[in-house]
């Protein structure tokens, strides 16, 4: 094999390695908004829930993952601050399961609040939120 | 610097970059995972693998609530648990719970109902993060 062919397979080596550690750093299509075609503002799909809640920030949801969701909050920014289940009472009383429940991908929580929570618009029965959180409670959406 | 010389450092960030992705998903963890966490069968009785969870560790100052973690027969790590009493939540209770450091994304979730069980004397719900597919979370038995 002539000089050139190898720097060439070298070069290729090289842009192939680097391009892929790039796609392996790459921010995840849910890190900001809009996650994607399925998921749509909660403040849209129900008003008049507010476009943004402190302690919350902007939801979206797959409306046919509805009530339990996950409903995805995004801060100010637009940066994926946590996923959120919301499991009405009476289901918990019923021992529903809610099984096989979509993740964000490639994310992994850093804390975990569960809390009741009044019916609002969206979710017409007192419920619990569940909520991941992959940022410290000092970077919550306010 | 000789073309040489460059030739050489492409291919060696090429390949560092290629054996970085090798291991993009970082491997799962395996037991025991150390620090405050202990096996659940020798602190409250349950069996050493439960079937569809797999062998548990808590730290024992988390307990009911958790997070435990639950690992397969093979001692790789396959999910974080919490547990939830129904009793609180009827009576509203607030739970702000630790995440474990796992450096893995979670695949899916489960909120399931379980029967009351050595270490958690009332019925309850578990919330599962999955660290791996469904197919093979069901194969936990």
């Amino acid at each position: 094999m002539t000089r050139y062919p190898v720097r060439v397979m070298i070069a290729a080596l090289a842009a192939l390695g680097l391009v892929a550690c790039a796609a392996r750093t790459g921010p995840p299509s849910s890190a900001i908004t809009p996650p994607g075609p399925a998921y749509q503002r909660v403040s849209l799909l129900f008003p008049p829930f507010p476009d943004y809640l402190p302690h919350q920030g902007t939801l979206y949801v797959d409306p046919t993952t509805l009530p339990a969701g996950p409903f995805l909050a995004y801060d100010k920014g637009g940066q994926l601050v946590a996923s959120m289940y919301m499991i009405p009472i009476r289901d918990f009383e019923a021992k529903k399961p809610f099984a096989d429940l979509a993740a964000a991908p490639n994310k992994t929580p850093v804390r975990v609040d569960m809390h009741y929570h009044d019916a609002h618009p969206g979710i017409a029965d007192p419920h619990y939120h569940i909520v991941f959180w992959y940022v410290p409670a000092s970077q919550e959406p306010q | 610097m000789s073309r040489y010389a460059v030739a050489l450092t492409a291919l060696g960030l090429g390949l560092f970059a290629l054996l970085g992705v090798a291991g993009s998903v970082p491997g799962q963890p395996v037991a025991p995972p150390g620090g405050a966490y202990r096996k659940a069968s020798e602190l409250v009785g349950l069996p050493d693998f439960v079937p569809g969870l797999g062998t548990l560790y808590v730290d024992p100052a988390r307990l009911p609530e958790g997070p435990y973690l639950a690992y397969d027969r093979a001692g790789h790590l396959v999910s974080t648990v919490f547990m939830m009493p129904l009793q609180a939540i009827e009576a509203h209770t607030r739970f702000a719970l630790p995440a474990p450091p796992v450096d893995l994304a979670v695949d899916h979730v489960d909120i399931v109902y379980g029967p009351a069980h050595p270490g958690m004397p009332e019925p309850h719900y578990h919330i599962i993060l999955w660290y791996i597919p469904k197919a093979q979370a069901r194969l936990l038995q």
